[in-house]
């Protein structure tokens, strides 16, 4: 098993790995400082409409060019001649000309355009950016770098961009984003001022946040979920193991007193002169929790490149919210994590639309791994307390270590019916990644022995396709 | 769910093809200013290559290292009496190209080869070419005026006397 690298920077390219690069030189000249160091010195703030200048300081780039003039007067000296000596000349004349500074006032306005705010899990958003220069003077180098969150990577062109802007220009430029699941927050756009020589430099951070939310849209014909067999609590859709009113035949027995009569089957007591009373099958509605494993260690794959254990069961739980609510069931959401995360069951349009924002936004369940550990007893104590005694669990997780596992069982031993779907993170490239697998086998084996139904989720797998696979050998 | 094989564009930092261009090209102009005098163009030639080489690599000691040479064998060139024009241009030319050089280097730093700099660059060069054609026209009809009168050492002396006074006031 691999930990999942999504998060960091340099491996996709995202916009930070600009920083990562900054080791290359360390002994010419730092000429440009980097732009991210920079914006983040404590120099005074400089407010101009929308703009923060944050730093201004000195390239030093033509620092070293007199050299040309004294290499020219020693050639001209020594060998008495004239054309060096005159060539010399540049030597100070670009001295000079580095000397000057002159860097225009930065005054910009940046309209960021985002294609489409709320998007799909997978999309590509197309962002543009128009940056005008609203100052008196013309920027003669103006180097620009979108501040595109973290995590979002770019797949299409670039968020930086080179100008040239006179007084009331305008440039425009365009990339795009591949939307992952959750809320994001475009940071101001990094804005680098030069003047004509490059010899100072002016960083800026200018304002124009924007937010894109990408929510995904549960399943319209989600597979039949599985849950295990229960007792009459509330008339619903599930089809009960109990006999009692309903809809569909269950079984006849002797009447009793009290017994309905419409119930009773008279066409049998006309027959025999016995009352007898039919018994329905009962449906009933099901308290579920689904509940999720989002442990550090959790965010697993079996490459860097495929989508997280926690990136599938949480996909995996939207498909099981939509599939559990469309029986009828109460729903609810919580997870196994270092921070409180809980959603009460329900059902209805309302708590559909809480649930479909809980998925996609609580922090909770972001693909990226939470600091902390997790301390699975407090969380699962933290769990009982929220479940009633008849409340299903779904649990999801990858089942990569015992800790878990031995959860399930002791929520198990304490009545609570579990279901574990877990997703398969494990890779067969190396000796240690075969052990982990053999062994998460056997912790599943040993919770089937238990009479726990797992559903074993394959990545390259349908969610739908594991519980049919599943299903087959599944006594409820 | 099955794997997603994304293609994320990966931040490339080298120089742009633009900087480059900007850089080979006044080092060429250069090279061939010096072409009076055959050592000199064979180095001349060298330092182009190292200074292809350094922006190719985004190396800024490579960059001035050619450029240092260039200049080196322009001035040998025009130590060993080639024309005083084609000298002017050869200084001139090594200043601009790199001058390009470094700002290709930074700009591909910041923001990388894709994208789209080449006005920012172009106007850049510009800018630095402009100067050193007002210092180069200025020299040159300096030179002309007063022909034949100074003698060399006190030429010297005065330049290095303005060049310690541009220090002093950058100071």
């Amino acid at each position: 098993m691999t930990t999942n690298e999504r998060s960091t920077d340099d491996e996709h390219g995202r916009p930070g790995a600009a920083d990562s690069t900054e080791t290359r030189e360390s002994s010419a000249p730092d000429e440009q400082g980097d732009v991210r160091d920079a914006a983040d010195a404590d120099a005074t703030p400089v407010e101009s409409g929308d703009t923060v200048t944050v730093e201004e300081h000195p390239t030093e780039r033509w620092y070293g060019v007199g050299m040309l003039a004294l290499l020219g007067l020693g050639v001209g000296v020594l060998t008495d001649t004239a054309a060096p000596l005159l060539a010399s000349g540049f030597g100070l004349a670009f001295a000079g000309y580095g000397a000057l500074k002159s860097p225009p006032p930065l005054d910009l306005t940046v309209e960021r355009t985002i294609g489409d705010p709320t998007p799909e899990p997978g999309d590509y958003v197309e962002v543009t950016v128009t940056v005008t220069n609203d100052g008196e003077r013309s920027v003669p180098d103006l180097r620009l770098i979108d501040g595109v969150p973290d995590r979002l990577g770019v797949v299409e062109e670039t968020p930086r961009h080179g100008a040239v802007l006179g007084p009331g220009d305008s440039t425009t430029f365009a990339y795009a984003v591949r939307a992952e699941r959750g809320a994001f927050e475009f940071d101001g756009l990094t804005a680098v001022a030069r003047d004509v020589s490059g010899a100072t430099e002016r960083v800026a951070v200018v304002g124009e946040r924007s937010s894109l939310r990408c929510v995904a849209r549960f399943p319209t014909d989600p597979p039949p979920f599985p849950l295990r067999a229960q007792t009459v609590q509330h008339t619903g859709r599930y089809p009960g193991d109990a006999g009692g009113a309903g809809l569909e035949f269950y079984a006849t027995r002797e009447y009793r007193r009290g017994d309905p009569l419409s119930r009773v089957d008279w066409n049998r007591t006309a027959r025999t002169g016995d009352l007898t009373t039919v018994d329905f099958r009962v449906e009933q509605t099901v308290r579920v929790a689904l509940v999720f494993d989002t442990r550090r260690s959790a965010h697993l794959a079996p490459s860097p490149h495929e989508p997280s254990a926690v990136e599938r069961a949480v996909a995996g739980g939207t498909t099981a919210y939509a599939s559990l609510t469309r029986a009828g069931h109460d729903v609810g959401l919580g997870a196994v994590a270092p921070v409180d995360c809980w959603l009460a069951p329900g059902q209805g349009d309302t708590h559909r639309e809480e649930a479909r924002h809980f998925l996609a936004t609580h922090p909770v369940l972001s693909p990226t791994p939470p600091a902390d550990d997790t301390n699975v007893y407090r969380a699962t104590q933290r769990l009982k307390r929220r479940l009633t005694a008849e409340t299903q669990v779904v649990l999801f997780s990858p089942l990569h270590d015992d800790l878990l596992a031995d959860t399930v069982v002791r929520l198990d031993a304490h009545g609570y019916a579990v279901v574990v779907v877990s997703p398969d993170p494990t890779a067969i490239d190396t000796t240690g990644h075969l052990v982990a697998r053999g062994e998460r086998r056997m912790r599943i084996a040993d919770l089937r022995s238990r009479g726990i139904p797992v559903i074993d989720w394959h990545p390259d797998e349908d969610l739908g396709h594991a519980l049919v696979r599943t299903r087959r050998r599944w006594s409820p | 769910m099955v794997a997603v094989n994304v293609d994320y564009e990966t931040f490339d930092d080298s120089p742009s093809p633009t900087g480059l261009v900007l850089t080979v090209v006044p080092a060429a102009v250069a090279a061939l200013a010096s072409a009076s005098f055959l050592p000199a163009v064979a180095v001349a030639l060298l330092a182009v290559l190292v200074l292809t080489v350094g922006v190719r690599n985004a190396s800024r000691s490579l960059v001035t290292l050619g450029a240092v040479v260039l200049f080196g064998a322009v001035l040998v060139a025009g130590a060993s009496d080639a024309p005083l024009p084609f000298v002017l241009v050869g200084a001139g030319a090594t200043v601009v190209a790199w001058d390009a050089g470094t700002n290709a280097i930074t700009v591909g730093r910041q923001l990388g080869a894709v994208a789209e700099t080449r006005r920012l660059q172009l106007v850049h060069s510009l800018a630095t070419t402009g100067v050193a054609a007002v210092v180069g026209t200025v020299g040159y009809g300096a030179f002309r005026l007063a022909t034949g009168g100074q003698p060399t050492a006190g030429v010297a002396l005065l330049l290095l006397a303005v060049l310690l006074f541009s220090y002093l006031l950058d100071g």
